[in-house]
């Protein structure tokens, strides 16, 4: 059976470089994505890829489960990294309108099935997504921006997150009791 | 003073100020319930992310990585002095009270700050040699600061200090770890941090905990 990610990072703590290896092979590519969404350049995405894992390898004899899963743990070291590399390079051309776009109505009597976080969310709790958490805006640069009121841009928020931590649960509560995702 | 959820998704979301984010971290080190507020909410957006669609990297990028861990040197461009790399060691392993995430976030804006261009990383030395943190000139002039732990006592804060020829002036107070001064014209000299009474004080009222030439 394949090893958890929890166990790959006890590994790395261990100095096993095979394990950040491994563990390099089962998240860079959607750390990559997440570069290349942000900073639209895949050079630094690819460099601040890097800096995450190795980050990660220093940081593993400190991870501890009870606090963040493995993938969480490492998805927001990538996180923070490309957050640093976008402040301090400075955000590249960004259109307000160019995000993920929504999908379009469905039929109430058809049969949905979620596969994606992101399609939990209405429109305008995507555009908030998408600006603060990949692009970085603060609540406050957020009401601007959108011309909202700070106290609405938060209940959307708020709302936002509250779907996608439903979603988490869902698909964590989906899960086969052999381990595998359906 | 407990979080409130707010200001947790603003801190999951990575929007807060490096100042708030610390004030976030010490709050956090000390309520479970708060702790497990923020997984909930990281757990979440980390779902974001493995739902896009992957990027392939060049097959280069395992090895280059695996060449990084192993000779733990900057990425092309400059080999860090053995004193530097170990105060980069410390900052990232050494300090055994703060919370990971602080580790990260400090580790993370140390490399932020010495990628920029013109950038100059010192370690900053005790007295007796042993390095304190890092600090890293800026090309407008500006420090940033990165202490290996926050400051010893509750009823102290950081104040870092230019000392020059013609005398000393404060750059600023800090009661995290980090610390980003206003833009300055300072000349040759030294930095140096002392600990304070909450506010800073108009000349250091004691012996300097480290130092580093500029």
């Amino acid at each position: 059976m394949e090893e958890s990610d929890e166990q790959l990072i006890a590994r790395m703590a261990r100095r096993d470089e095979a394990a950040l290896a491994e563990l390099h092979r089962r998240y860079a590519p959607y750390l990559m994505a997440l570069g290349v969404r942000m900073l639209r350049d895949r050079e630094l995405a690819q460099q601040c890829v890097q800096d995450a894992f190795l980050n990660a390898w220093n940081a593993s004899a400190r991870f501890d489960a009870r606090l963040a899963s493995a993938k969480t743990w490492l998805v927001t070291i990538g996180h923070r990294r490309m957050l640093n590399a976008l402040r301090s390079r400075g955000p590249a051309e960004f259109a307000l309108e160019e995000w993920d776009a929504p999908t379009p109505a469905r039929d109430l009597d058809e049969r949905v099935v979620v596969r994606r976080a992101v399609d939990t969310l209405d429109g305008e709790e995507r555009q908030l997504i998408e600006l603060a958490f990949y692009q970085g805006y603060t609540h406050q640069e957020l009401a601007l921006m959108t011309g909202k009121p700070l106290g609405t841009v938060k209940t959307r928020l708020r709302s936002a997150l509250a779907r996608l931590k439903q979603h988490f649960l869902d698909r964590q509560a989906r899960v086969s009791p052999s381990g595998e995702q359906p | 003073m407990k979080p409130d959820h707010d200001t947790l998704i603003a801190y999951a979301l990575g929007s807060l100020s490096a100042s708030e984010a610390q004030a976030v971290e010490r709050e956090l080190s000390a309520d479970p319930q708060a702790q497990a507020e923020l997984r909930a909410l990281q757990d979440a957006l980390a779902e974001l992310v493995t739902d896009l669609p992957p990027e392939p990297l060049p097959e280069s990028a395992e090895r280059a990585l695996l060449e990084r861990v192993r000779g733990q040197r900057r990425p092309a461009r400059l080999l860090w002095p053995l004193a530097l790399a170990a105060a980069v060691a410390l900052l990232i392993v050494g300090v055994n009270s703060t919370p990971w995430f602080q580790n990260l976030q400090v580790q993370n804006q140390v490399q932020a700050y010495s990628n920029r261009p013109g950038a100059v990383t010192k370690p900053l030395l005790s007295a007796s040699g042993q390095s304190a943190g890092l600090m890293v000139r800026l090309g407008n002039g500006q420090i940033f600061v990165a202490m290996n732990r926050p400051p010893s006592r509750s009823d102290r804060v950081y104040q870092l200090w230019f000392i020059e020829a013609a005398g000393i002036r404060s750059l600023g107070v800090f009661d995290g770890r980090s610390f980003e001064s206003a833009r300055a014209a300072l000349g040759p000299g030294k930095v140096g941090i002392t600990l304070e009474p909450p506010g800073g004080s108009d000349q250091p009222t004691s012996a300097p905990l480290a130092i580093a030439e500029l």
